[in-house]
This record gives C-alpha cells, structure tokens and sequence, in this order.
C-alpha cells in the first residue's frame, strides 16, 4: 500500500516536474510571430517594432520572428494560430473587432475568438469620419438633415472598419449606403476625394497625411480628445456612448496557452512598448502604443463583443 | 524637383550609391529569371537588411531590384518558355519560337533593349505627369476601372493565335477560378470546399509557374532532345545585335508598347502582366501580318518587355498622388517608407522628395545596368538551349517549385503548381492558349470587385457605366476589339466568295 502510494506520489512528482520543465526554461527557440497583413501599412510595422525590442525582455535570448500571413481578411492567420500547439512559440496580432465579425456574422471558420489566449494590447486607433474638403457635410447635424442616405466607402463587410461605420449609423440614427470593396482604409479615403462617396469612418492617423493635404474634411472625431484642431469629438455632438470606437491591436496565443507564458509574453510586450528605441519610433512615425495587460486585454474584446451584441446591425449585411 | 533628381544622382554615384544599386540589380535579374521567384519575393527578403541604412540607401536597392527583375524574367521566357515574373507570360509567344529557331541572342538583344528604353520612357512619363498626378489619379474610379478589365479581357479576343474559340474558353476557365476565395464586396469566402488554403483564392504566381514552367518542362521530357531543336548549329553565332538593332528600327512598337505599360501601370491592382498583354495584343492589331507572330516575330518581343519595365514609372504615379500602391512591389515600398519613419500620402513628394527621386533615378538607372549585364552575357545563357532536358528539367523544376514555397512557405501553393503544370501540359497538347487563362485569372477579382462598386456609387444604375466619358470610351473600344476577329473573318470570307464568284 505504502509502496503504491510513493509510486503514485513519484509519478505525480514526475509529472509535476516535466510540466514544470516545458515552461520553465521558456522560450528555448524562436518564436513566430504572425501578422495577418502583407508587409508595409501601419499594422505591420507596429508589430515589426515590437518583434524587434521583445527579445531584450525575455527571460532567455530568442528571436521573435515577424511572419506576414496575409489573405482572406485574416482568416489564414488566425486559423494558423488556432491550430498551432500552445507552448507560446507562435502568437498572432490581431485587429479587434474585425477578426470576430466572420463567427459572429455565422460564418463556418475554423477558430474561435473567444477561447483565444490575450497576451496584451499593442495600440489603439479611434476613428474620424470624415469628408471630402469640396463636401456641404460639415457637422454630425448636417448628415441627419442629409434628406438622403450617406454614401460611406468601406472595405468589406465583417471588417473593423465597416463593423464601426454601422455601429456609428445605429447610435447617431442616420440612413447610410455603404460602398464597398475597397483594398484598405487608404483606398476608401482616396475614393471619398475622387467622390465614390460622401464619407469614411477610418482610423485618425490614416486621416492625418489628407487632412493635412487640404483634400479631406474631419466631421466628427472618435476621440475622447481631438487630434484636429476645429474637429468635434463625438462625445460633443452628443454621442458619449461612442466614445473610442476605433480598432484595437491586440497579440493573442492559442488557447491552451499555460498561464505563466502568458504572463511572461505579457510583461515582455509591456516593456518592449515602453523600450526607448519603441518610444521614439512611436513618437517619428506618429503611432503611439497604448499597451494594456493580459486581464485587461481581456476585458477590452469582452466589450468589443458585447457591443457587436449590442448593435446587431453591424453584424447584418445591408442591402 | 530638378534640384532633388541632381542630388539622387549625386548620391547615386557616391561607393555605397553604386555598391546598393548593383546589388539590386543582379538580385532583381535573378530573382526575375527564377521562375517561382520574382521582385515581391527579393523586395521582402531585403526589407531586413535596410532597417539601419538611410531611406535614400534603402530605395535605391529596392530600384535596382524593381528595374530589372522583369528583363530578368524575360530571359528565362524565351529560353524556357517559362515566364520569370508573371509580365513576361506575354513575352513566350514569340521570344520562345525565337529560341526554338536558335535566334534566342537576338530575342535577349530585343528584349535587353526593349527593357532599359521602356524603363525610361515610364520614368519621363512619370515625371511628365507628376505636377497633375493627382488629376489622373482622380479621372480613374471603380467605373473605369471596370472598363479597364472589360478592355483587357476583350483583348483575349486579339491574341488567340488563331484558335478564337479556345482562347475564350481558356478565358472563361480562367475568370471561373479568379472568382475562388474571399469576396471582397460582401465579405466572406466561397468555392473553397472548406479548404482554408483556397480562402486565398488561386494565387497568381503559382499557378503561372505550373501553367507555363512546370506543363513547358513536362513538355520537353515527353519530347527529350534540346530546346533549339529547329536551329542547332546556328545557337552559338546568332548575333545579339540584331535584337538591338530591331527594336531602334520599330520605334513605333516600342513607343506603343511602353505608352501602354505605363498607363495600365497606374492602374492600382491591374500591373505588368496586363500591361504587357494588352501591348502585345495592341501590336498584333497594327501589324499587317498578324499571322507572323506566335512564330517568332521579334515585335512580339519587343512590345511586351518595354511595356513591363514601363509599367514602374506608372505604378509610382497613384504611389506619389496619394499612397495608394500601383502595384504590389509598390505597396512594399510604401511598407518601406513607414519603417524609415516616413508618411505615405497626398504629401509623399512634398515631404520627402528626395527619398522619392532617389527611388526613381534608381529605377531608370537599373532598367540600363540591367540590360547592360544581360547584352554582355546573352550569347552564354542562350547555350541553356542546348542543355540536354535530363539536365535541364530535374534543375528547373526544383527550382520553380522552391520559388513557389519562398514567398509565403505555404505548401498549397506547391500542390496548385503542379496541379496547374498538369492542365497547363494538357492546354499545349490540345491547343488551347494558357495566357488567356492568366490574363483572366488576374482580371476577374477587379472586374468584379469594380462592377459592384460601381453599381453601389450609381445608385443600384448600370447607366453610370455609360454616363462617364473614360469608362464610355474604354468600353466602346472593348466591343470593337471583340468585333475585330469576327469581323475580319467574315471580310475573308466575303473575299474568297467574291473570288470565286468571278
């Protein structure tokens, strides 16, 4: 008896120690770090920033290996990343609420969202609506008092960026068309200038170089504060609810992923976003960080996806 | 401006200048003649080795690599049959015959030249242009767009060696794969089975090299022997010059040719091998005997490379105008400038305008070099002919494939390689032309794409199609184009009957 029990308690110790093991010495090897968009754009380079600086934070020195798996609205990506064992050696940037819309619109795709493992977030973006400089639309009121619905220039439906335009339409309570099928947020502006439509809900900093150029007009920014000078905030147009709709940047891991890689990754991505070299190439290319912990990553797609839940509009195709 | 263009050359011509930029050039004519392989691949592979040089150090090799990878890729179309880059697909008509009838020296001399003069006259067109860039720019919306596609797919109409039939529905193969993947328009995939891989759609450069690489090297096993079967002896003295001089003594198809590359180079999401297409197809329609060409006719050389190194120079157009890429090395260098901390958009050429001429005069500066190396060593590398195909084939085809999985280490699109080699083997045995095929391939994601946009900005009306001068006139010029072979055909006809009659 005395013997099983020992035998059952070494196996025990055995077991303990190898599972010990397979974090302790972590990370051993390089790890891959996807980025579901090809090279170039803002996306990409802030994730190439933080593959640069995050092996200086980890407990062993490894390299963080950028892997751009572009295509199919990111679904390549994430359903590498799903499928990859969980021992922290393959993470994966995501842009919420875009990667959720396909499973939340009852698209068959082979993740799920919610079981994915937060390592942290890296930025945040609010967006601005905004119009052609040639354009009568000058506030929010002006777009309510249309007598038409508002032509907005999308990207695909299920995408971040379309997904906030309908959140936005629903709240405010206008009509609005929506042009789709543009090949990212530079080409909707571009096709707002050319006049393929009234306007475009994109992220501010993309707005910044048109805005500057005299070609583009901000109505009504996402912002808890204007960047643009002249520029309501939402909040001011009387819309506090809001406030922040933009895209999060967030990095995950696949479920599964044992807690103290987690936390390790996590801390390493803080520290790595606060890194000199990060800051002032945050500060030259006009990308701030906004780093948040695993938890409160966490926090941020639970409310990403209420909202969605909230708004069943923005999961509804419109035609 | 003049200011910026004299001080890029000055840095052009300082040691690291001339180090980097022939660095890019020797990657890019490799890169470009390995099938598999092409600019995309070299740029993304040397973005690491720039993030410590200064933007003008790093632009200057990503113009060396984009100036001459298509030449690049020419060679390996005449001499293999097999397309480097997918712009050269066009270039297998005739440089390929060339090569079979043993005059490949003259096919790389034409196409060598061709190259480096259309790579200049796309760089004057640039910088013709650049002070209304943004007009142009903004003429060119989905509508036009669309009638861009129609236009590029009616050409298919022109080019069918004689086989109109075939050539339409190797076309409509073609369009039906181009519709595989992600919809754009309303989100989601379709005609995937479930396979996440096809999530993607088919993807260009895997299928060209199994139509064109893998079926040409399944082709010349079956057959055995060498490549210039027709013209043995005459392989080692065939004589460069005369490609050179060819393409001085048709100024005209070269113009043609490199007016067309530009412009369809500015076109975002069309590129080279559109441009190169239409070009060819555009010199088939002025030439007095259509028939000569797919036989070796060396115009058929001509009109597509200068159109494929033209296309640069327009592809920075919509890049300077407003950041938006004109093609997908484009769009890798727009990545670039974000890297170096620089902003793309409306104010690219204001804010940082020596970082763009650098790029520039690179780039024209590399179409010459590159041309220059491929003149020099032309009459070696035509001897690949010779090369017995025990040698030849084993060698090609690992190097393809190793291509094919270098861009996104994904083993699917070595699977649709050799899929694509096996239909692109049973096209050449029964006859039915494979360019059509590509020309479709990449056509239908933006026909369809511009066709809904359209209708959404019109409203839910066709009318907006018809409604708009540019795109009324480009799709008056596809329905003549589509009449052409029906209508020369029943002239013909009518001809002989009136023969006859009398």
């Amino acid at each position: 008896m005395v013997r099983k029990l020992l035998l059952a308690a070494t196996a025990a110790a055995v077991a303990l120690g190898s599972a010990g093991q397979a974090t302790a010495g972590y990370p051993e090897k390089d790890i891959t770090f996807l980025i579901p968009f090809s090279p170039g754009g803002g996306m990409d380079s802030t994730a190439r920033q933080i593959a640069s600086v995050l092996p200086k934070y980890l407990p062993n020195k490894v390299n963080v290996v950028p892997k751009n798996e572009a295509g199919a609205g990111g679904r390549l990506a994430m359903g590498q990343l799903y499928r990859a064992k969980p021992d922290g050696y393959t993470i994966s940037v995501f842009n919420i609420p875009g990667a959720a819309m396909p499973q939340m619109t009852g698209e068959k795709v082979s993740y799920d969202i919610t079981k994915v493992v937060w390592i942290g977030r890296m930025s945040t973006s609010p967006y601005l609506l905004g119009v052609s400089a040639k354009s009568d639309i000058k506030t929010v009121e002006d777009i309510k008092k249309l007598g038409r619905p508002l032509k907005i220039a999308s990207v695909g439906f299920g995408t971040t960026v379309y997904t906030a335009a309908s959140i936005a339409k629903s709240v405010i309570g206008f009509k609005a068309a929506m042009v789709t099928g543009y090949k990212g947020t530079r080409n909707i502006i571009l096709g707002v200038i050319r006049g393929d439509a009234d306007a475009a809900i994109a992220p501010t900093q993309t707005f910044a170089s048109f805005v500057r150029s005299g070609d583009i007009r901000g109505v009504v920014t996402f912002e808890e504060k204007s960047s643009y000078p002249g520029v309501q905030t939402i909040a001011e147009a009387g819309y506090p609810q809001l406030t922040g709709l933009g895209v999060e940047r967030l990095i995950g891991a696949p479920p599964g992923l044992p807690a103290e890689i987690q936390k390790i990754l996590s801390d390493a991505v803080g520290k790595a976003i606060q890194d000199p070299e990060s800051v002032a190439w945050a500060k030259k290319t006009k990308r701030p960080f906004a780093y948040l912990p695993a938890e409160k990553t966490q926090a941020a797609v639970d409310r990403a996806l209420k909202n969605l839940a909230d708004y069943p509009d923005a999961l509804k195709e419109q035609k | 401006m003049l200011e910026s263009a004299t001080s890029a050359l000055a840095l052009l011509f300082t040691m690291e200048g001339v180090l980097f930029l022939g660095i890019g050039v020797v990657v890019g004519l490799l890169f470009g003649a390995i099938p598999g392989l092409g600019g995309t691949t070299a740029i993304a592979l040397l973005i690491p080795l720039t993030y410590g040089m200064q933007p003008e150090t790093a632009f200057t090799l990503f113009g060396g690599v984009m100036g001459s990878v298509a030449f690049g890729g020419s060679i390996s179309a005449i001499l293999l049959n097999t397309p480097g880059i997918p712009p050269n697909a066009a270039t297998c008509f005739d440089g390929f015959p060339m090569a079979q009838q043993g005059k490949a020296g003259a096919a790389i001399g034409a196409a060598a030249t061709a190259s480096s003069l259309g790579g200049l006259i796309g760089v004057a067109i640039l910088i013709a242009v650049i002070p209304i860039a943004k007009e142009i720019v903004l003429l060119f919306g989905p509508p036009e767009f669309f009638a861009l596609a129609m236009l590029g797919l009616g050409a298919i109409a022109l080019s069918t060696g004689g086989h109109f039939l075939r050539g339409l529905i190797s076309g409509a193969f073609g369009l039906a794969l181009a519709f595989i993947g992600f919809d754009a328009v309303n989100g989601g995939t379709r005609f995937t089975g479930g396979i996440e891989y096809l999530f993607d759609g088919i993807q260009i450069v895997p299928a060209l090299t199994g139509l064109f690489a893998i079926a040409e090297m399944i082709n010349l096993t079956t057959k055995g022997g060498i490549v210039a079967s027709e013209g043995r002896a005459d392989v080692k003295i065939s004589r460069v010059s005369d490609g050179v001089k060819a393409v001085f003594r048709n100024l005209p198809t070269l113009l043609r040719g490199s007016g067309i590359g530009a412009f369809i180079g500015a076109v975002p999401g069309v590129g080279g091998t559109v441009a190169s297409f239409i070009a060819y197809a555009a010199t088939v329609q002025a030439s007095k005997n259509p028939e000569s060409f797919g036989k070796g006719n060396i115009l058929g050389v001509i009109a597509p490379e200068s159109a494929n190194n033209a296309k640069d120079g327009g592809a920075l157009i919509p890049t300077l105008a407003f950041g938006i890429p004109g093609s997908a090395e484009m769009a890798i260098f727009l990545g670039v400038l974000v890297l170096h901390g620089l902003e793309p958009g409306p104010l690219m050429l204001l804010e940082h305008e020596g970082t763009v001429f650098s790029l520039i005069v690179a780039l024209a500066l590399a179409a010459v070099i590159a041309s220059l190396i491929g003149l020099a060593v032309a009459r070696y590398l035509a001897l690949v002919t010779l090369l017995d195909v025990h040698i030849l084939v084993p060698a090609v085809v690992s190097i393809a494939l190793v291509g094919v999985f270098a861009l996104h280490s994904r083993f699917g699109d070595v699977v649709v390689a050799l899929v694509f080699g096996v239909i692109g083997y049973l096209m050449m045995r029964f006859d039915y032309p494979r360019i059509t095929a590509v020309i479709a391939l990449v056509l239908g994601e933006l026909a369809e794409r511009s066709y809904h946009q359209s209708i959404m900005i019109g409203d839910g009306h066709i009318t907006i199609f018809f409604t708009r001068w540019i795109s009324l006139g480009l799709l008056l010029v596809t329905v003549l184009i589509v009449l052409t072979p029906a209508l020369r055909l029943y002239l013909n006809s009518r001809r002989a009957t009136g023969v006859r009659a009398r």
